[in-house]
């Protein structure tokens, strides 16, 4: 007789599961015991595989906007414009508006063109701090861990679909002015540059990919 | 008999104890090529200057092999350490980072030290293209680097000077970092050090440190270090014609004794051969250091080539020995043939004691000293440490070889006729076409060419000053210099302009003068007005207001403040630079003007001439030193000429025969002119080191002639004689054609000239001079 009902609360068991539509899946990953990692940072997915995901993108085209708050203006400095990337290290900015201007970095060489200084270029690490600026973005980019570790002291928070990387400069001097780098994204893709200076200054770029970013 | 000889060797001793000693310790030996020139020539002054230059204490260090980022990391920790060590005023290896201290105190001199200040810069329309200019720096990707300025300097000063302290001069190339050549092949890295690089030990000490502290941190990376630079080259030639010349030395020494040996069969031979040439150069040595305070050496090279004669004399003795006479009876024998061929040679050297070049007469003296010693040794010395009746056990009267050779009867007249032909047409051929001139400096030096192109490839890499054009300014002040400067630099300006520079370096642009300070500090606007315009520029841009007053206080202060001098900068990175081209020196103070690429160095002088400054001198140093060195050709020439006539005059009184000093100089003459002709036919250019060893082919061709000519009845004495100039002529030919196969180009030079001229005097000799002997005997005259 135990076993008739034993049966019996199976099958009803069974009946219910097999009738529960799909809000389920969010029970699942407690009710089912995983199969793949999970995309929570300290729990199978770290900042090793989101390089690896971003080292993957070979090339971007993307459409950014930038919104400057410094203490010296009384009104904040708004740009657009586009933003090229092709791996491993050519990462470009071009101006449209309010005015042209095109900023460009391949390999070592920078190259700067604007209306009121001109032409110049000049090796990445004849100034100091341009170097650490270019890396936060290129090397984030280009999934190198080991040049992004170089120049900043990494920490990773959120999951694979909403992640921040927070880069804070190793270099004393330009750690004066440069207080962090916060890079937002989503999988394999960059979204949000926030770039928080001394003087309590604060700049926003925001990047629309216009092609796709798959390989 | 005995107390003589006891008396003789006593004094000998005693003499050779008190020469040597002084020569060995009392006398310095100078190496500087300034000294070889007299001291009443300005460029003596110049060229000391240049030795003490920055020019002369600079290294260049490049690193190769593993990777990029290895090179990187092991340029920067080699530059840590050695900024540590007081042997290094600079260590640079990469984009000068300067201190916050640095930068904070050139900061506050900006007005002053700018070049683009200028009343302009402060009036509205300036004032608004500047923060125009700042508007759109602050919109730029590299704002948080730039924006820092901008309260204080908003018309970008401080800009203007960075600009300047990096220089118009190209930068090296970067690679991860740290200078690299373009290739980035290697990283490379420029010191200054302390002490000049013509101060050998010094530099030595310098060498060992950098390759300690490389060998310190260079941990498991599998780089190398390369050196070059004025001192390491220096060194590096010194060794390398060190090694060379000891073992060329040992060899032919080894082939000498050998031949000695084969010839003598005897050790005491071996063993009092050189006592002559050593008395000789001990002598030299000594009375040169005593009369100049030191030897130079070059002097020293040139004296010790030209002592090879003085190994000629004691075989001339030692093959006339015969056990059945005594050894002064042998002496006494060839006295007058052996003291007529020191007379003659040594007469020749008379003439170049007259000189004013110090290298000449020094030369002049020492060669004369030595041959009169080696002479005077041979004669009284060597018989006192021989037994009375001595000769070594090798029967050279009774050589059959010897025999043969004398056997062979030559024509003399028709040889005569013949030799005297060919050194007509010799002459005349050399006349058409003159053995080229070396006038180049850098020729002479012992540095093997790779080398010489290696540094010059890492002068380029690094961006090294070119120090071959110079302008010294020499005044009382550091104001009165700079000020020269300033109008120097502005003359300069123009004729890079024009294209007959590329570029100069000059003290003013660093520290302008009091002048040019006073000038920039009135161009600066009062408070009031400043902050009119600058509120007027402001109007539309969206600056903050109040954000510029750090630059209405720096305005301020500037405008009320003291001017800076040499003192302010002492501890900056543009205080390093100006210390290298203004310093306090003999009088006064100087100032250096770099210039680069010079396209026409006489135009140039002619440029500096008419701008009629007496305090400012052009050295353009190569141009200088080949004016030296043809001076010196030129007047050793001339005195060689005199020397030549005197020379002759002696021999023939010394012959008292016109027929037999021509059958002396006739071998001479056409080794000599032998020696020439294919020196010009192989396209070697002639060096002093070609003239030094022409003279000892002089000398030896001299002594072949005088003893061939002189034919004695006694075919077994005849044998001895021709046994001694055989011997005399192989021990030369060995000892000299070993030099030939040496890689430094002066000793080949010496060696295949002294080899040639010494076969062909000896061969002409025993082709010209023996026949007319034995045709004289023949005909029953005496022999002198």
């Amino acid at each position: 007789m135990w076993h008739r009902l034993t049966n019996r609360l199976l099958v009803l068991l069974w009946l219910t599961l097999a009738s529960i539509p799909v809000p389920l899946p969010p029970l699942l990953p407690a009710l089912i015991p995983c199969a793949h990692a999970a995309d929570v940072p300290g729990n199978g997915w770290d900042l090793a595989q989101l390089m690896a995901e971003l080292g993957k993108v070979e090339r971007l085209d993307a459409v950014f906007e930038e919104r400057k708050e410094l203490a010296a203006l009384e009104t904040p400095l708004v740009s657009s414009g586009f933003l090229r990337y092709r791996a491993p290290g050519f990462l470009e900015k071009e101006v449209l508006q309010p005015q042209h201007a095109l900023y460009r970095i391949d390999g070592d060489q920078v190259e700067i063109d604007t209306p009121d200084a001109g032409q110049r270029d000049f090796a990445v690490d004849r100034y100091p701090g341009v170097r650490t600026l270019v890396e936060s973005i290129r090397a984030t980019l280009a999934g190198d861990e080991t040049t992004l570790t170089r120049y900043f002291q990494v920490r990773l928070t959120g999951t694979r679909q909403d992640w921040t990387l927070r880069l804070e400069p190793m270099d004393a001097d330009v750690a004066r002015r440069i207080i962090a780098i916060n890079i937002a994204g989503r999988a394999e893709r960059v979204l949000r540059i926030e770039t928080l200076e001394s003087g309590s200054d604060r700049t926003v770029m925001t990047i629309t990919p216009t092609s796709g970013a798959a390989p | 008999m005995k107390a003589v000889r006891l008396q003789i060797i006593a004094v000998w001793l005693g003499a050779t104890l008190v020469f040597g000693g002084l020569a060995l310790f009392a006398t310095p030996i100078v190496t500087q090529i300034s000294q070889i020139i007299p001291r009443t020539d300005a460029t003596a002054d110049l060229i000391d200057d240049l030795y003490s230059s920055i020019a002369a204490r600079m290294v260049l260090i490049a690193i190769e092999g593993d990777s990029e980022q290895a090179r990187s990391t092991t340029s920067m920790r080699l530059a840590e350490r050695m900024r540590t060590s007081p042997l290094f005023v600079r260590v640079l290896n990469g984009p000068a980072s300067l201190s916050e201290d640095d930068l904070r105190e050139l900061f506050s001199y900006r007005y002053l030290l700018s070049p683009t200040v200028s009343a302009d810069r402060f009036t509205t329309d300036g004032l608004r293209q500047a923060l125009t200019q700042r508007l759109a720096d602050l919109a730029s990707p590299f704002s948080p680097i730039n924006k820092e300025y901008l309260p204080g300097d908003p018309t970008g000063e401080f800009r203007s000077l960075l600009r300047l302290m990096r220089g118009e001069t190209r930068e090296p190339a970067i690679c991860a970092g740290v200078w690299c050549s373009p290739d980035r092949t290697r990283a490379i890295l420029l010191v200054e050090t302390e002490s000049s690089g013509f101060d050998p030990l010094a530099q030595r000490a310098v060498v060992s440190e950098i390759e300690r502290r490389f060998a310190e941190i260079k941990g498991i990376a599998d780089v190398s270090l390369l050196l070059s630079g004025p001192g390491v080259l220096a060194i590096q030639s010194e060794e390398a014609i060190r090694t060379e010349a000891t073992v060329l030395s040992l060899t032919s020494l080894a082939l000498i004794i050998t031949l000695l040996v084969l010839a003598y069969r005897s050790v005491r031979v071996i063993l009092l051969c050189p006592l002559p040439l050593l008395s000789a150069v001990a002598v030299g040595v000594a009375v040169v250091g005593l009369i100049y305070g030191g030897v130079q050496g070059i002097v020293l090279g040139f004296g010790a080539t030209l002592m090879g004669i003085a190994v000629d004399y004691p075989v001339h003795l030692f093959s006339q020995l015969r056990s059945d006479q005594s050894v002064s009876g042998a002496i006494r024998r060839i006295w007058p043939t052996l003291r007529l061929c020191a007379a003659t040679t040594a007469i020749g050297y008379l003439a170049m004691i007259t000189t004013h070049l110090t290298g000449l007469a020094q030369l002049g003296i020492f060669s004369l000293l030595g041959l009169v010693t080696a002479a005077i040794v041979t004669r009284w010395v060597l018989p006192a440490l021989l037994p009375a009746t001595w000769a070594p056990p090798v029967p050279i009267g009774q050589s059959r070889m010897l025999a043969r050779l004398l056997g062979l009867r030559l024509p003399a007249r028709p040889i005569i006729a013949v030799t005297a032909l060919l050194f007509t047409v010799l002459v005349a051929a050399l006349a058409i076409h003159p053995p080229a001139w070396q006038s180049d400096l850098a020729a002479l030096s012992p540095i093997p060419a790779p080398v010489l192109a290696e540094d010059a490839r890492m002068r380029s890499e690094l961006g090294a000053p070119e120090t071959g054009h110079i302008l010294f300014i020499r005044a009382i002040t550091p104001e009165a210099a700079l000020h020269r400067s300033e109008e120097l630099t502005a003359r300069l300006q123009r004729l890079v302009d024009a294209g007959e520079l590329a570029g100069f370096d000059a003290p003013s642009l660093y520290l302008p003068s009091q002048a040019t300070q006073r000038l920039r500090r009135s161009a600066l606007p009062d408070e009031a007005s400043l902050q009119a315009s600058l509120d007027a520029a402001r109007a539309g841009l969206p600056f903050k207001a109040g954000l510029f007053s750090p630059f209405m206080e720096a305005v301020k202060a500037t405008r009320n403040g003291r001017l800076i001098g040499v003192e302010d900068l002492r501890h900056t990175p543009l205080g390093l630079r100006l210390d290298s081209l203004l310093y306090p020196s003999e009088g006064g103070w100087t100032g250096i003007v770099l210039l680069s690429g010079v396209r026409d160095p006489q135009h140039l002088a002619a440029v500096i001439g008419s701008l009629g400054y007496s305090d400012v001198h052009y050295l353009d140093f190569r141009a200088a030193t080949t004016r030296l060195m043809t001076e010196f050709r030129d007047e050793a020439l001339d005195r060689l000429t005199w020397g030549a006539a005197l020379l002759v005059g002696v021999l023939l009184w010394g012959v008292r025969s016109w027929k037999r000093a021509l059958v002396v100089l006739l071998p001479m003459g056409l080794a000599i002119v032998l020696d020439l002709a294919v020196l010009t036919a192989s396209g070697e250019p002639l060096t002093l080191f070609h003239l030094v060893s022409l003279l000892l082919v002089v000398g030896l061709g001299i002594d072949y002639g005088l003893f061939f000519s002189e034919a004695d009845a006694d075919p077994v004495q005849q044998r001895r004689t021709l046994h001694a100039l055989l011997v005399c002529s192989s021990s030369t030919a060995i000892g000299f054609g070993v030099l030939c196969f040496s890689s430094i180009p002066v000793l080949t030079a010496i060696g295949q000239t002294v080899a040639l001229g010494v076969v062909a005097a000896f061969l002409f000799a025993a082709l010209i001079a023996r026949p007319w002997a034995i045709s004289r005997l023949s005909k029953g005259e005496s022999s002198l």
